[in-house]
Formats: structure tokens, sequence, C-alpha cells
């Protein structure tokens, strides 16, 4: 019977080797009289032992040894063979090994709070993380620096050095739903956009065209539930300042004057978006606070973290606060934008910094006492390790600290609070006539900014909690032109007498009083170039470029060299202490002059980056494992989930283009083709090699060149 | 060269070397708790093991008795069916019901090296097969219902095929 050909059925041929066996030798033939008889029987009526094949009532510890050597599918498949099998084929224990092994997660970590079984998550991980490209949108004509998503997750918006932003629909296929020319604005080009949380109005920030070091930016509104029309604009500088919502009706913007040498002041300001007032004694805009910077340092990335647990203290702090400084000091700036000392910036996101001084002489000593002596914990927690060529594994996971696993799982559970204001129907808060909010009623927040002590770059992130917030009904309309007049004539003779005394900027001590004061401030000892907030505003993630261990900073314009590896930092918002890192997570290579931003967006479940070795990367949250990566042509620099299916990744690069990515079992409920995937970081299984170099899509599709 | 006799479910003593029966922790635990000496003429009784599995036992166990002591499972190794030597695979050339009861024994009689070997040669034939070709691999009588069955199918097939 050797000689069974390729048709003839599994078993019947597993028997005709048997057969074989069984001749060849001699001290097979007298065993198990049993078994070896009934496999000589035929399907339907085998099995002399009970009623069914022994190996159906196998030990459930064998099965489970046999299972552990093979892989998912092959258990799934033995599950559908018989009853018995379909209960030990979801032995948990089988799958906790098969999840722990394939992802590489720690054993010593437990299975997520919440999730049903390792089974289930094994299930997550392999069928709901985004992982097929299912769009792919050509139609910025350059680099596409952000994405963001509406809170309803209806629809994202893109920001490009086209000058365009795009408002799309997420719905598969994607397609357009408005974009505006900023370019007719003197726009260079849009770099940020955020969605209000009712979903009816859109921020869009941009820098201006200027001299090529300008560092001024402005902020446009746009309505986009009737119609993409433009509401308002305000100036913003510098532009990497951003820009948030405030709440659904207000907005942040910022300014930045100069006081002195290296020193600065940004001012951050509460804007109405409905800046249609009856009256000219109606205020648009609100002073907010008034930071101080140091060393060519100043405030950028400002972003509002809703903290409701803040509302306890926030009663009994409330008497302590001061009022705000109200100096004038803002009119000592010069207008004269300073520049860099960098040259063209080709690729990517605007700087994720500018140096915000450039008279001085690089030789020039700055006081030491206030370099020294700040956070030197930031430097015993970033080992620094220069990593060279490509043998890195740049799958590296989360580190968290033990706690922060049992506190994600509680904050998993709030998430739902209403202080986020995220369950809400569209548009069903009515009850405050159009442009207004309950400003005095709102849920504390944090303002979360990055910001610098030691060099322009930034190396800290910097948080004021929001105690209360107080926008003028009516602009007090203030003396009267003769009463101003009478001043100032009183002004002059005083002048006469005595020169004024400008105040020693330098001195922070002697002019702190004048200014608002950061309560906290969280130095990374590296180059800070993007930040987002978990969904619940618990936790804020971070991409850092660190700086070479126990580096001194002499000068603050030569801040020290970066890595090419971006660290992500994980703070809880609670503590305000870092809970978790991800060393060496993802790539970056350009030089702290030309370091831009690249983006990260945190969902439920999983944390994404850009990356400039031309992909996105994403990792489970909890797990802190990564997962996968997206391939593009060039640098990464935004990515953003659709908050409302975590399946769903879109993002965006210097390649000019748009990539969604959906989970596979989104894209065979749409009935896509499994065509380009994403490489997934899994063991066991070989990785994905990436598709093929893809020809450079003709732009010729593209609406508006 | 000290032995021991070993006696099959069905009566057959199986004179043996001590070293080779050591390689069953079972043995081996039973030996050290009885206190049992060479040259003593008791006899251990196994009574789970017939005659030709046990055979076939000793036989491994012989070819294998220089090996060194199997380690306990790392999760982090990697598994592997791809790796058993070619005596092993050889040797397991036998029926389905000889297989089954070699990993009964090697379970009963605790020789991880023996019991590893079989488990990946069971694996192996599950490996990539379709649920009706493991059935009739294995002689598996399908015991849903047509309903069940589509249930259990529709509940199975998110992981892709590999």
């Amino acid at each position: 019977m050797a000689e069974i050909g390729d048709d003839v059925p599994l078993a019947d041929r597993i028997r005709g080797k048997t057969v074989h066996q069984r001749g060849a030798r001699e001290s097979v033939e007298s065993n198990s009289s049993t078994s070896s008889g009934s496999s000589e029987q035929d399907g339907e009526d085998g099995g002399t032992y009970m009623d069914n094949s022994p190996w159906v009532f196998m030990p459930e510890p064998l099965f489970i040894k046999i299972f552990l050597q093979l892989r998912a599918r092959d258990v799934l498949n033995a599950g559908q063979c018989c009853k018995r099998w379909y209960k030990l084929s979801k032995d948990d224990y089988i799958w906790r090994k098969y999840f722990r092994q394939e992802f590489n997660v720690d054993p010593s970590i437990q299975l997520k709070r919440g999730a049903e079984s390792w089974r289930a998550e094994y299930r997550r991980l392999t069928n709901n993380v985004p992982m097929v490209m299912t769009d792919v949108l050509t139609f910025h004509s350059h680099q596409v620096l952000h994405v963001s998503f509406s809170h309803n997750g209806k629809m994202f918006a893109t920001c490009s050095k086209d000058g365009f932003v795009i408002v799309w629909n997420s719905a598969y296929p994607t397609t357009i739903r408005d974009s505006y020319d900023m370019r007719k604005l003197s726009w260079k080009y849009t770099q940020f956009s955020q969605f209000n949380q009712s979903d009816t109005l859109l921020l869009v920030s941009g820098v201006h065209f200027g001299s090529p070091h300008s560092t001024s930016g402005e902020i446009a509104v746009f309505t986009v539930q009737n119609g993409f029309k433009l509401k308002c604009r305000v100036t913003n500088r510098p532009y990497d300042i951003f820009g948030t919502w405030f709440s659904d009706q207000h907005l942040l913007s910022g300014d930045l004057s100069w006081l002195a040498h290296l020193v600065s002041s940004s001012i951050l300001w509460l804007n109405k978006a409905n800046q249609e007032v009856d009256s000219e004694h109606t205020p648009v805009r609100s002073q907010m606070y008034k930071f101080y910077n140091r060393n060519a340092s100043s405030i950028r990335a400002i972003m509002v973290a809703n903290c409701p647990w803040l509302s306890d203290e926030a009663e009994v702090k409330k008497e302590g606060e001061k009022e705000k400084g109200t100096s004038d000091a803002e009119q000592k700036s010069s207008d004269d934008e300073p520049g860099t000392s960098s040259g063209d910036r080709r690729a990517g996101n605007p700087l994720s910094h500018y140096q915000m001084s450039q008279d001085v002489d690089s030789d020039e000593e700055q006081d030491e006492g206030v370099d020294d002596g700040q956070d030197p914990r930031a430097a015993e927690d970033v080992p620094y390790q220069l990593l060279v060529g490509d043998q890195v594994d740049y799958a590296s996971p989360i580190q968290y600290l033990q706690e922060f696993r049992q506190e994600y799982e509680e904050s998993y559970y709030e998430s739902s609070d209403d202080c986020l204001e995220d369950d809400e129907d569209d548009g069903d808060d009515e009850e405050l006539s159009e442009g207004e909010d309950d400003l005095e009623n709102m849920c504390p927040k944090y303002l979360i900014f990055s910001t610098g002590s030691k060099t322009y770059t930034p190396h800290q992130i910097g948080f004021k909690r929001i105690t209360s917030v107080n926008f003028p009904r009516r602009i007090d309309p203030g003396p009267s032109l003769r009463e101003r007049i009478a001043l100032r004539d009183r002004q002059r003779e005083l002048q006469n007498e005595e020169p004024p005394m400008e105040p020693n900027w330098a001195n922070y001590e002697a002019v702190a009083g004048r200014f608002d004061k950061v309560d906290k401030l969280i130095d990374l000892h590296g180059h800070i170039i993007g930040m987002g907030l978990s969904p619940d505003h618990r936790y804020l993630y971070v991409n850092s470029r660190p700086w070479p261990k126990n580096c001194v900073i002499r000068n603050p314009l030569d801040p020290p060299a970066i890595a090419q590896e971006i660290d992500i930092h994980v703070i809880d918002l609670m503590t305000l202490k870092k809970v978790g890192k991800m060393l060496r997570a993802h790539k970056a290579y350009t030089p702290n002059t030309e370091c831009f931003f690249i983006f990260l967006d945190v969902c439920d479940n999983y944390v994404a980056s850009g990356a400039e070795d031309m992909h996105a990367y994403l990792w489970d949250r909890y797990y802190g494992v990564c997962l996968a990566k997206y391939q593009h042509a060039d640098v990464v620099n935004s990515v953003a989930f659709n908050p409302r299916d975590n399946e769903m990744l879109v993002t965006t690069s210097d390649d000019y283009e748009i990539r969604i990515w959906r989970s596979l079992s989104k894209a065979k409920k749409l009935g896509i083709p499994i065509v380009n995937r994403a490489s997934e970081f899994r063991k066991q299984k070989s990785n994905r090699p990436p598709p093929p170099p893809q020809q450079q899509h003709q732009h010729c599709m593209r609406s508006f060149v | 060269m000290p032995t021991i006799k070993l006696q099959s479910s069905d009566g057959e003593i199986f004179d043996t070397d001590v070293q080779i029966a050591k390689c069953s922790g079972t043995i081996k635990t039973m030996l050290e708790d009885l206190g049992m000496d060479e040259g003593d003429d008791e006899v251990v009784p196994l009574p789970n093991v017939n005659s030709a599995i046990l055979r076939k036992v000793l036989q491994w166990a012989t070819f294998h008795k220089d090996d060194p002591i199997p380690v306990e499972d790392d999760d982090s190794k990697e598994k592997r069916t791809d790796d058993i030597s070619s005596w092993d695979a050889d040797f397991l050339k036998v029926d389905q019901g000889t297989l089954f009861e070699l990993i009964l024994a090697a379970n009963y009689l605790d020789i991880k090296g023996l019991l590893d070997v079989t488990c990946k040669t069971v694996a192996n034939m599950i490996k990539g097969k379709t649920p009706e070709e493991i059935r009739k691999t294995f002689n598996i009588k399908n015991d849903f219902t047509p309903a069940e069955e589509e249930q259990v199918r529709k509940e199975n097939e998110w992981c892709e095929e590999k």
C-alpha cells in the first residue's frame, strides 16, 4: 500500500501508512488491538471507545499540551470537529499562552480587567487592530501635516503644506466634504486642526506668509454643520502654540512678546468663536494667562484636559488664587519676529519649537543658576543609548509602573464621565444661545503645554490648573479721552523728573509677581515633539527625543544633540507623575534645528504615532506591546483614530498621501479585498514583508492644483 | 548492570536496566519512595500500560537514555514541531491507536521527552487541516447538529487562514 496516490483521502492514507509500517516492524505488530482495530473501520461506525474516536476523549492536560504546539487557527479548526474538542479549544490557558507568546507580553501582566478572556483579547489584537489599507487619499498636493477627527467620528480634517484644510467624510469610501484654501488668507500652510465638542466648529491653525523665519501664525474657525464658512480669525504666535478649544464655543490662542534678551512672555487668550457682537463694549477675547519664558523658550502646543477629580481640591484652593498679573509688559515687545539659524525646512510639520532669539553671541554664558538643579530625576529616568543602524527592534513595548494597570482599569470604567460631554447627542445642548458657554460652571481643567527652561527647544511639560474663568460681559470703557490726556500730562511731568524704571526682566524673581505661575513642570530631558491625551483625559502621552544622559546645557541657543529614537512617556494627570515610558519606540532623524512635530493619538485601546522612518506605529495601551507598523513613502507626520471606531486609523505623510487603515474584521464587513497590509509585530509568524514599493501616485486625481 | 522488573497490565515481566527505567518520573519516584534496591526481586506493577506499549516505551527509553534531563517548558521559548529527530520520527511511524496509547503511557509514566515528541507528532497531524480533514484524520464523529456546527463555524472564523 506504499504506492498510495495523492487523491486518496487523508484518513486512508494514514491507515495505509500504518499498515505499511506494521508490515515492516515486528515490534509493533502485536499492540493495541482495540484502537488499531477501530482505525481500520469506516468513519461512520468507527470507535470502540464509547461512541466516538478515542482522541475525542483524550485527557484535558494532554489536549492542552498538544494544542500548545499549534497555532490559533488550528485550535479553532479542531474546535469545530466535535463538542468535546469545542469545549477544550476554549480553554483560556491555551489562549493565554498564545497571547503572551505571539505578542511578546510579559507573563506578569494580567488580563485587562473588563476583558472577557485571553481568547477574546487574542482575537481583538488579531482581528480588530487597524491593519488593512482601505483608502489612499491623494488630494493634497503637498506634505500632509496633520489629521484630526470629529468627536462623533463622522468626519476628519487634514492640514497640509499645500495651504488647504480638507474635511472628509469618514465612511468608506472616504469622500471630501469641504475644503478651504487658506492661502487666500495669506497663510503659507495649515498645520493643525481640532473639532469642538459638539462638532459644529473646526479650529484650524496655520503659518502666515512673511519672512522665512517668521513665527507668526493664525487660527481660523469654520462652521462645519451648515456649510463650511469662516467664522473668525485670531492671531497666534508662535504658530506652534497651535491653539485649542477651551469649551464648545471658546478657544485658546497665544501671543508672544519679547521682554529682554532671551526673555519673553507668552500670553494665552480666551476667544469667543462667535465674534459677531452687538456692541463694541462686548468683549470677544479675554486674557487668560501670562507666563514668563526664560532662555529663549516659549509656550507651545497647548491643550486642555478636563479633570473632574480636581473639583474637590479646587474649592479649597480658590481663595488662595491670585488675580492675574496686570502689568503692561507686553508693550515692551519687539515686534520683529526673531529667526532661526536653520535653513530651508523641507520636510514635514512645522518645527516643534522655534528658536526665539537670534541676536545672541553663541559664546555668551548664561546664568548657570537657572539651568542647574532643574529636575535631575529626568536624566535618570531616561537611559540614553545611541543605537546605530537598523538592528534595533523598533517594536519596543511601553513599560508601565505597576500601579498603572490597576489605575488604567478604573479610569477605563469612568471614561463616560459626563464632564467629558462626550456622550451627548449632537446639537442637543441648545440651552445657551449660540456662541455662549457656561464658562463659570465648567469641569475643572488643566492647561497643558510644552515649554522649556534651559534652552529654546521644548523639553518640559507645563501644567496649569484652570480654576476659574473670568470672561467679562462688558469691556470697561476706561477713562474718557479728557481723563486720559490729563493722565498722560501728569506722567510726562513725572518722566521729566526721573526716567521710568525698567524692570529687570532677566531676573525672574524681581518680576515674578507680574506673571502667572505654572503649577507643575515635568522635565523629559529631551525634545518634545508631540503630545496626545487619552479619551478620558486621564493620561498624557508624549513623544520626545531624548538628550544624552548627563548633558549640561551651557548655551540656551545650543541645545544638546537629540537621539534618533523617539521615546513615548505616559503621564498620569491625576498624580502628575510619569507612569510609563516606551524607549526608542520609533525613529526620527532630523537634528534639533529642523526637528518637527510628530503627532501621536490615543484611543481607548491603542496608541499610535508617526515616525520619520516612513512608518506609523501602533501599540496596545494596556499590554504596552507594539502591534503594527504602517507603511508610507516618507515621514509620517500625524495619525488619528476614529474616536467612535478604534478599528479605523488615519495616517498622513510627507509623501502627500493620507492612508486609511481598518481592521481585518471591518475590511471583511465592507467587502474590501485585503491587499495592502500593515506589518504585524508577532512572534511565531514571520513578519509580513512590506508591500513592494509603490509607484509614486499620479496626482492627477487631485482636485485643486 | 542493575536491573528491575516491570510488569505490564497483561502480566508480562520486563527485566529492565534501572537507569533506563528511571527515565520515567513515575518509576523513579516509586523506587525512591519504596526504597527498593538493586537485586531485589520485587516487581514494579504498571497496571496502566500493556506489554506492547511498554515494549515500545522501553525501546524509546533505551535509545534516549543518555539524553540530557529535559528542562521545564519555557513560555518565552518558541514552540516548534519540526524538530523531531529522525530516529523519533521513524519510531513514531505507528498506527494511531499505538500513538494514542504511547501518549497516555508517556503521561502516566511521566516521561517528558516521549510525551513531548508524541504530542508534537499529533500536533503535526492537525496542523493546517480543515475541521473536516481533522475529523477524518482522527476518525472523529461530528456530534454537532447542523445549526450548532454553523454557529461554531461562525464563532471561529475570525482568525484568518495562515
